[in-house]
């Protein structure tokens, strides 16, 4: 299964470490019935625990493309983002993931290897979450790694994904005010 | 409704405001050269903090409450939030 870390955890490599409650994990999957008796049979194994039932967790995962769920000492929560790479995407928030699908990087944990969202992603994902931690983040982001970014992928894909003005004002290192002034 | 508008000086605002960016770019350089397990770690170790001193303030009020009811009960709190807006 393809998959990748998105989000807050990737704060201590790719921004500023902050504190997060979740882990927010990418995952490449065919909506099937097979798959989700898979993926909960397999999680209710690895002893993983849902907020109600595991029936509950996967109600309207096929519409959602999402689902949530503890880890096995309850106190961590989950969210298991699902995609899948060959549908066409229907909004921005799809068209987000596929991206980030198709260019996922190793990075370390410790001694940990983990696929995870390109530098390059994880600022266009926050552009397009547009929330204020999201763009500190992604502020944080650019001006730690400004030299290694790909700047022509962010102006190709910020159209794309319709956050052009948000990158550009994020490239002249625009505080938050500024870019969300409401 | 009445819309309340804001009583702060914009120069001010702008002060403010170039003065977190400066200070965001010199936190940005001076963590580049803190090695990168170091910030894993401290990043690992304030999201425990941050997770176990709510557990603690939480099980002080409700003391038959279990951790992991605490947490549920968080982040239910969040989720529900998150579909209000």
């Amino acid at each position: 299964m393809k998959y990748l870390l998105v989000g807050g955890v990737l704060t201590p490599l790719y921004a500023e470490a902050r504190q997060t409650q979740d882990i927010d994990l990418l995952v490449e999957i065919q909506f099937s019935n097979e798959k989700l008796m898979l993926l909960s049979s397999e999680l209710q194994k690895s002893k993983f625990q849902p907020f109600t039932t595991w029936k509950d967790t996967f109600f309207d995962w096929v519409t959602t493309h999402f689902i949530t769920f503890l880890d096995p000492s309850g106190t961590l929560k989950i969210d298991l983002n699902l995609t899948n790479e060959n549908e066409i995407p229907k909004d921005q928030y799809e068209k987000i993931r596929i991206l980030a699908l198709s260019n996922r990087v190793q990075v370390k944990f410790f001694d940990l290897v983990c696929w995870a969202e390109s530098k390059e992603d994880f600022i266009l994902g926050k552009l397009v979450y547009a929330g204020i931690q999201d763009y500190n983040d992604a502020l944080a982001c650019w001006i730690r790694f400004k030299e290694q970014i790909d700047q022509q992928y962010l102006d190709e894909k910020s159209k794309e994904v319709h956050v052009y003005k948000y990158w550009k004002m994020l490239k002249e290192k625009k505080p938050v005010e500024e870019v969300y002034p409401d | 409704m009445k819309v309340i508008k804001s009583v702060i000086n914009p120069a001010f605002t702008e002060v403010m405001t170039t003065r977190k960016i400066t200070d965001l770019t010199l936190k940005m350089q001076g963590i580049k050269r803190i090695p990168q397990d170091k910030l894993t770690t401290l990043f690992f170790e304030m999201c425990d903090w941050g997770i176990n001193v709510y557990i603690q303030t939480e099980m002080e009020k409700a003391l038959k409450k279990t951790k992991t009811e605490i947490m549920r009960e968080y982040y239910q709190r969040r989720i529900e939030k998150k579909v209000r807006r």
